[in-house]
Formats: structure tokens, C-alpha cells, sequence
């Protein structure tokens, strides 16, 4: 995209993701009803979940970028693919968080063996593995072409950890995503809704940063070629 | 000698059109227009960092082009199957050639990866011819720096290619066996195949070939048949350019 | 079909190399022992708790040993660049790819039987009960761990970090293949019926045909430069 058209676009997501959080946090702290059974705490749920699901939605498109870049050879797809990762890293990692600040206070222990959480803890490694990958080889295409096949074997096994966990029925875990809506006040719902716009409105604001300082670096190296030739 | 010429086809024409190859932001190749006719006995010569490597690996299919097209009788290179590979041979850098087992191991398990009929018989065959027989039973790990680089010459000449890619093939030679390259070179190109050999040695290489293609930073100096005193005018060639280069 | 031939010429040639020099099995064998070693240290089970951690014990030693075992499997290709050798040759990287994922199988699965008795010695564990359950599924754990290790190990040879990529890359990718092959160890140490254990036997040989097929197909593109 050029430079204007990014500028303008990014310009408008920021508008958007400032207006949406500082909805999303007036939702989630003054609107919102506090939850029955689990107090105050229970509030963290509105960043916890959202975030699993942008760290999702992220590591998707860097299944789909790879591809992309495996098939096209463009260097524009790898870029898409390091933003979503690191981006999607950082929210990972937030769920990470979360998820025991809450669970000490309500069930007493700080990790708790439930599927979902454990998916994004193998998640957030497998992401680390795959920055990790990118640190350490310094060819730019061989750079994209090797992180494009961790990128896809990745995203193909996390389903599969998913099931794995789900099949290990000693520890009865508790229910620390409240279910996808089963069970959640209306109100609940409306707050949920508005933060998970939130935070995908932030994350696609730092993906289009990041996006845009990769596409930057490859324009950097093509001119210094065109100066040498 | 050689075994008797016994292809279908003659060996491919390859052209190379506007080929470039970044490593970052080092310009290995760049803008690389050339033609070589099947048959013909090139020999590439520059610099160290010219592009001679890269230039051989690349025609050799192990790297792809950054910019630009490489084409075998007009078939594109990133079009062609892998079964094509059966009619490259080459020698590079490194011998390529596993440690614990012997030169007749070696030989026999790349015989087994090129499909080649009969291949211990094919394998003892290529041995004799580059003088290995005797140490046809040593691993390659015993095997001194010379015997390793004839060994690598006839890992690539076991399948009997068409083509020959050769990355300074002289390393590591004594005089006599250099002769003997030489001439076993020129037995190949003989027989109709093409051969593109690089050295970086000016005056010990040229004798043997046809054509002269002379490289620096990645562009073609001097392309032009091979004649007596081209190594003097070669020599100045570089200088010029060296001077023009640090200006 | 020439793709067996590529794969299987391979396969010789590394059994060959290994039985020469035993490169990959001395590093499976000797890591291998000193863990089991230092979890006999570090937890001093009674009969009944070992039968309880073994399978994770096992497995976790396994996966450990293997990551050293891919490691040297695929330092005897970058000695001397004989990986260009390889990418020359008119031969499929698929094939590659399946030659390489069936020497390092069948180094790592030997090396397991070796094992096997050191952790029974150390952990009291009766586990020749039923042998047959217990080659499956130490054939279909090794599989996945093979498949995903022989495609990760080329990946991380590329990189700077070399050998230390491996195991950063492959432990995490490779957690569905723990879970369940040390939730059937510990079902078959219990001298629970294997019935018990369909999901999970279902899990890994999904596991291990899709990521073969996956690395098989992608194998080509860490070989390129």
C-alpha cells in the first residue's frame, strides 16, 4: 500500500481502537454488573478472553501468510506473517497472565490444567519458537521460506493440542473461559462483545505498525541494491 | 577415457536472461544476460567474491534466481523436474562426499540416487578411470585433499551428465594431476558435452577452453573466444576495474 | 517407483554410516541413561508412584534423547556439505525427506529398546506384560516424534542457533504426542484394558500420518536456498 493510503488507514484504526477501549473500559468497569459468585476479579475475563481469541485470529493469518508467501514469493506476505506473530505473541502472553491472576483468587490455585488455557500456553511457545527461528537466520528469504513451513506446521497442530488436553480427564477443570456465551447475563454479553471489538481494533492497529516497519526494511535493502548497481 | 558417447540428445542450450542473485543486500549476480551454446568449454574467471560460485550453483540448480530467468533449451528452470538434474554434473566448494564410508560406498550410493543401471559395476568403472582403484576400500575421511577432489569429479561424472559445472576443480591438485584434469576435461568436452569450469588463476587455467567469460562484482568483464595473450589483457581488464571500483 | 529407491538408498546408507561410527545411537543411548539416572535421583518412586510417572518419566526421556539422537542424524548431512550432494541429485525432496524420517525412526526406536529395561531396572516396572501393546505404542510415539524431529532438524540447521533450535521448535509441536503416549504407558503399566486408550491411539496415528504428510510435502522448501 503507499504511503498515504497507509498513513489515512492507520490513522482511522487508531481513532477507532481509542474509542473502542475507552468504551470497552467504561463497559467493563461501571456498566457491567459484578459477578455473583467470583466478585471484582471476575472482571478480567472482559481482557482475558478477547485476548485467546485475537492470539487465535492472529496465529491464523500467519498459517494463511505463509501459505501465501510459499505459493507467491512475495516478501510483502512474510511481513504480514512476523507482524501477526509478534503481535499475537504479546496477547498470548496476556492470557497467560491473566488466566492465574484470576483463578488464584476464585479457585485457590494459580494454573489449573483446563484445555483451553494449556492450548494457549503450547500456542504462545510455539510462537516463541517461531520469533526465536526468525532471530537466528539472517538471510531474509531464507528467513520467510523457513518460518513459512514452522508457521503451517504450527497452526496445523494446535487443534490437536486442543484435543489432546481435552482427552485427559483426571483433573476436572474449571470452567475458566465461562463458556463462548452459555450461561452469561445479557449485559455480560454486550461487555463482552464490545471488548473483544476493542481489542481486535488494537491489534490490528499494532499488526499495521509492524507491518508496515518490515515492508519498510525490505524497501530499505532494495534501494541500497539499487545504489550499489 | 570416457565411456563412448552414448546420449539421445545433444547437451541443452542455456541461456540466462537478466539473471540477478541477492544474498541480502550483497549483489552476488546481477543483471546477467548470457548464452551457452551446448558443447561449448567455458572457463569463468574473476576474483574471489566475483561470482563465479555463485554463477556455477546457480546453473546448477542449487540456488534460485533473486531476479530474472534461467532457461534450458527454452524450458525455465523453475519449470523443469526434478528428473532433469540427471543430465548436471557438478563439483563445488566442498567434496559433498560422506566421511565413514569408502570412496566405493560413496560412489555406489550415489549410483543408487541417479538411477544408474548396474551401478557397483558403473561405480568400479568411474574409480579406475580417475585412478581410485587402489583406494576404492579407504574411507574418504583417509583420503587426502587430492584424492577427495578426484573422488568429487567422479561423483559427477558417474551419471555421465551433459552438462559439467566445476568450481575451481584444480583445488587442491598437484601439477601432474592438474594436467590430468585438463585433459580428462577436455576428453568430456570432446565427447559434445558443455563444460563451464571456474579458476581463479588466470595463466594455468585457460588453456583448454574454447570461450573466456570473465567476472567481477557480479557483471561479465569479458566475454570472448580464448586466445594466446588473452591473460595479459585479462589482467589489465581486472586492474581497470579495481581502480574504478575504489574510486 | 523411483521415489522408494531414492528413500530406501537412504535408509542404507545411514544404517551403514550408523553401524560404522554409531554416532546417533551413542548419544540416544548415553543421554537416555543418564536421565533415567538422575529422575531415579530426583524421585525415588515406590512401586506404586512409579507406575503412576513412568510413562512420563519414559517418555520424557525419550523425547530428550531424540532431540540429541536428530540432531547428530542430521550433522552427518552438513559434514562436508553433503546435503548439496543430495539437493543435486534428480531425486524428489519428498524422498529425501522419507529416507531421512526412516533411518532416524529406526536409530530412535532401537535405541528405546535399549532403553526400556534401564527404566524398568530403575523404576521396578513390570513391562514385558503385554509386549505388543507396548511396541505399538512406542512405534507410533517415535513415529510422530521422527516425522516432526527429521523436517525441524533440517529447519534448525540452517540457523545460527543450530542444534539448540531443535528441541525449542519440537518439544512444543511434539506435546500432543507426550499426552498421549504417556496417558497409554500409564494405562498399559496400570494393567488397565487398552480399550481405554481408543481415543488416544486415534490421536497419534492422526498425529503422526498428517504432520508426515505435511513434512513430506514441505520438505522441499527448508532444502532450498
Amino acid at each position: 500500500m503507499s504511503d498515504s493510503t497507509y498513513h489515512r488507514v492507520s490513522l482511522a484504526v487508531f481513532a477507532a481502537t481509542v474509542a473502542l477501549l475507552l468504551y470497552a473500559f467504561y463497559q467493563v468497569f461501571f456498566i457491567v454488573p459484578t459477578e455473583v459468585k467470583m466478585g471484582v476479579v471476575q472482571r478480567i475475563f472482559y481482557i482475558h478472553m478477547p485476548s485467546a481469541v485475537v492470539s487465535f485470529n492472529l496465529f491464523f493469518v500467519v498459517c494463511i501468510a505463509s501459505i501465501g508467501y510459499l505459493k507467491t514469493r512475495r516478501l510483502a506476505w512474510d511481513s504480514v506473517a512476523v507482524a501477526a506473530a509478534e503481535v499475537g505473541t504479546v496477547f498470548c502472553a496476556t492470557v497467560l497472565i491473566t488466566g492465574p491472576i484470576w483463578a488464584k483468587p476464585v479457585w485457590g490455585s494459580w494454573w489449573a490444567w483446563d484445555p483451553r488455557l494449556t492450548t494457549t500456553l503450547i500456542l504462545f511457545l510455539i510462537f516463541v519458537g517461531y520469533l526465536m527461528l526468525r532471530l537466528y537466520v539472517e538471510d531474509r528469504n531464507r528467513r520467510a521460506l523457513l518460518s513459512a513451513v514452522v508457521g503451517i506446521i504450527g497452526f496445523a497442530d494446535v487443534p490437536i493440542v486442543y484435543m489432546a488436553n481435552r482427552f485427559r480427564g483426571q483433573h476436572p477443570a474449571p470452567v475458566l473461559g465461562g463458556g463462548e456465551g452459555s450461561g452469561l447475563a445479557p449485559e455480560m454479553l454486550t461487555t463482552l462483545l464490545w471488548s473483544l471489538a476493542a481489542l481486535h481494533a488494537l491489534g490490528l492497529l499494532l499488526f499495521l505498525q509492524r507491518y508496515r516497519l518490515e515492508q519498510m526494511r525490505t524497501e530499505v535493502n532494495e534501494l541500497y541494491r539499487a545504489l550499489r548497481a | 577415457m570416457p565411456a563412448p558417447d552414448n546420449r539421445a540428445a545433444p547437451s541443452p542450450r542455456i541461456t540466462l536472461h537478466s539473471l540477478s542473485k541477492f544474498f541480502g543486500r550483497f549483489i552476488a549476480l546481477d543483471r546477467l544476460s548470457l548464452v551457452f551454446e551446448p558443447g561449448e568449454f567455458v572457463v569463468v574467471l574473476g576474483r574471489n567474491g566475483a561470482g563465479k560460485t555463485t554463477l556455477l550453483r546457480t546453473l546448477a540448480l542449487l540456488l534460485l534466481p533473486s531476479e530474472g530467468e534461467l532457461k534450458f533449451d527454452s524450458h525455465p528452470a523453475s519449470r523443469l523436474p526434478h528428473s532433469f538434474k540427471q543430465r548436471l554434473g557438478f563439483v563445488g566448494h566442498e567434496i559433498a562426499l560422506y566421511d565413514d564410508l569408502t570412496a566405493e560406498e560413496n560412489l555406489r550410493f550415489f549410483a543408487r540416487l541417479y538411477g544408474i543401471a548396474d551401478g557397483p559395476r558403473r561405480a568400479a568403472e568411474v574409480l579406475a578411470e580417475m585412478d581410485l582403484a587402489q583406494r576404492a576400500q579407504s574411507r574418504v575421511r583417509n583420503l587426502s585433499r587430492g584424492l577427495k577432489q578426484r573422488l568429487a569429479l567422479a561423483r559427477a561424472w558417474l551419471h555421465q551428465p551433459d552438462i559439467l559445472l566445476l568450481d575451481e576443480p584444480a583445488t587442491g591438485l598437484d601439477a601432474p594431476t592438474r594436467e590430468r584434469l585438463h585433459e580428462w576435461l577436455a576428453r568430456c568436452h570432446q565427447s559434445g558435452r558443455t563444460v563451464i569450469a571456474s579458476s581463479h588463476d588466470l595463466a594455468e587455467s585457460l588453456r583448454p577452453a574454447t570461450r573466456v567469460l570473465l567476472l567481477e562484482s557480479g557483471r561479465v568483464l569479458f566475454d570472448g573466444p580464448n586466445a594466446p595473450n588473452l591473460a595479459e589483457e585479462l589482467r589489465a581488464k581486472l586492474v581497470t576495474a579495481a581502480r574504478e571500483g575504489a574510486r | 517407483m523411483s521415489a522408494w529407491r531414492v528413500a530406501t538408498a537412504l535408509l542404507r546408507k545411514d544404517l551403514r554410516a550408523e553401524w560404522r561410527t554409531k554416532d546417533v545411537s551413542t548419544a540416544i543411548l548415553l543421554f537416555g541413561f543418564t536421565i533415567a539416572v538422575s529422575f531415579a535421583f530426583a524421585f525415588k518412586p515406590t512401586p506404586d508412584e512409579a507406575r503412576l510417572i513412568a510413562g512420563g518419566l519414559l517418555w520424557l526421556g525419550f523425547l530428550f534423547s531424540a532431540v540429541l539422537g536428530l540432531n547428530r542424524g542430521f550433522a552427518r548431512e552438513t559434514a562436508n556439505n553433503c546435503l548439496e550432494a543430495l539437493r543435486l541429485a534428480p531425486a524428489d525432496p519428498g524422498s529425501l525427506y522419507l529416507g531421512k524420517l526412516l533411518s532416524n525412526l529406526l536409530l530412535l526406536l532401537l535405541a528405546e529398546l535399549v532403553l526400556l529395561p534401564v527404566f524398568g531396572v530403575f523404576f521396578n516396572l513390570t513391562l514385558w506384560a503385554r509386549p505388543g501393546w507396548l511396541l505399538l505404542i512406542l512405534l507410533l510415539g517415535t513415529w510422530g516424534v521422527a516425522a516432526l524431529g527429521t523436517l525441524f532438524s533440517a529447519v534448525s540447521a540452517n540457523t545460527r542457533m543450530q542444534e539448540l533450535m531443535l528441541p525449542l521448535l519440537l518439544l512444543p509441536l511434539t506435546v500432543p504426542v507426550l499426552v498421549a503416549a504417556v496417558d497409554l504407558t500409564t494405562l498399559l503399566l496400570a494393567g488397565r484394558p487398552m480399550s481405554e486408550g481408543g481415543l488416544q491411539f486415534r490421536l497419534l496415528a492422526g498425529f503422526d500420518i498428517i504432520f508426515t504428510l505435511l513434512c513430506w510435502l514441505l520438505f522441499g522448501y527448508v532444502l532450498e536456498e
